[in-house]
């Protein structure tokens, strides 16, 4: 147990900051991005998992962003007290427009699991579709049709437009 | 969706990251080693990477009970929950932020936001770190503080930046800027910074195009490096500060 422990706080040290970076473009809070940070290594530590690499913690700290912002407290925080500088810069944008916090957060309720982690990856981490598909382990394709849907439902919400109604 | 700034397909955070720990085959390195050589976007994004990053020790003695602990601290309204929140952002030494346009009201007379000579907006923000509580728009600096810089540019340019404290009329120069920076909204500033002094100094951070030229800034008064990029004023903290 103990040398599984060590063997995380390695991991921790190795990945740790990578991780933080990525929680913080997120979630674009830096109290926030720590402790989801910390709570994927305290579940894999209590799972006994250890040399975890950096794709396999990079989605689980993505899982983790999303049910943070699903939660009614956490988003409320998150919206009064962002941290923009916390993006960094932006290389991909959705028509143009940024997805920052507050759209993100619109477009998360309106989407299913997977897609809402495609819209991360794509639009906060700035993965290529091969990239989110080896990540996800589903085909180009699919990763395709999620990102349409994600366009999509960003598209409505800046437009004002309802997607439902013809 | 489109990509801005980039020269293609941005370099994902993940393989820079990767990149940056070694963990890419010599083939992907070579292929990202190019791109980062001509898309000066992705070296600022690899650079960000680069750059030290304070991790809180991770808990794992009791940590379950510990962390939904911490967690609940820190989601209520309570004020050992602020107190947590202030230490955490104070620990991270990083980039807490406050709106624009918000002074506060023993602001200093102060020139946070200027025209760059480009003609776009271009502002100057210092967050100062003292005794792990971390403020902006500060206006008193003590010899223990840590100063860090976030600056707000127009998007989509690249600028090259230096750092001038003018004490007295003679400039120092704190930071040692490597690259130039990718524009954006509170953009952090590589490095951080100590104030020292008994009178008030005036804090500049210039912008140009190229690298700037310490020994051709020409006169050291506020309006004129303002027109050059942004200036604040700070004073020497009191014992009551």
């Amino acid at each position: 147990m103990e040398n599984a422990n060590n063997r995380s706080m390695d991991d921790y040290q190795r990945y740790g900051p990578a991780l933080l970076r990525k929680a913080r473009r997120m979630l674009a809070s830096a109290a926030d991005a720590e402790d989801v940070v910390q709570s994927v290594f305290v579940e894999l530590v209590q799972r006994g998992r250890s040399g975890a690499d950096l794709p396999y913690l990079f989605r689980a700290v993505t899982t983790r962003c999303l049910n943070h912002v699903r939660d009614a407290g956490n988003r409320r925080r998150l919206l009064e007290r962002q941290e923009p500088a916390l993006r960094g810069p932006v290389r991909i944008k959705c028509d143009d427009e940024v997805i920052g916090t507050d759209l993100m957060l619109k477009i998360v309720d309106r989407l299913d699991t997977d897609s809402a982690e495609v819209l991360v990856y794509r639009y906060f981490d700035d993965l290529t579709q091969d990239e989110i598909a080896e990540l996800q382990g589903v085909s180009r394709k699919t990763v395709g049709a999620r990102l349409a849907r994600v366009r999509e439902v960003g598209l409505v919400l800046l437009g004002g437009h309802d997607e439902r109604k013809p | 969706m489109t990509s801005h700034g980039c020269t293609g397909e941005p370099i994902s955070w993940l393989r820079l990251e990767r990149y940056r720990l070694g963990e890419l085959s010599a083939g992907e390195r070579d292929v990202i080693a190019a791109h980062i050589e001509a898309c000066t976007v992705c070296a600022a994004c690899l650079y960000e990477s680069e750059r030290s990053l304070a991790l809180p020790p991770l808990s794992l003695g009791g940590q379950d009970s510990r962390l939904s602990h911490m967690r609940r601290l820190l989601a209520g309204p309570t004020p050992a929950g602020a107190f947590l929140r202030l230490a955490f952002a104070g620990v991270a030494l990083l980039l807490l932020v406050r709106p624009i346009g918000k002074p506060t009201k023993d602001e200093l007379p102060s020139h946070r936001t200027g025209l760059g000579s480009k003609g776009g907006n271009v502002a100057l923000d210092l967050v100062r770190e003292r005794n792990g509580m971390v403020e902006h728009d500060a206006t008193t600096f003590a010899p223990d503080d840590r100063w860090k810089v976030l600056l707000t540019c127009p998007t989509e340019r690249m600028m090259f930046w230096d750092l001038v404290v003018v004490d007295g009329g003679q400039a120092s120069f704190p930071l040692s800027p490597q690259a130039a920076v990718a524009c954006g909204n509170r953009v952090p500033l590589p490095g951080a910074f100590r104030l020292f002094g008994a009178g008030p100094v005036t804090v500049c951070l210039v912008l140009a195009s190229e690298p700037v030229d310490r020994n051709g800034l020409g006169p050291l008064d506020v309006t004129s490096l303002s027109d050059r990029g942004a200036c604040t004023q700070l004073r020497s903290a009191e014992p009551s500060d």
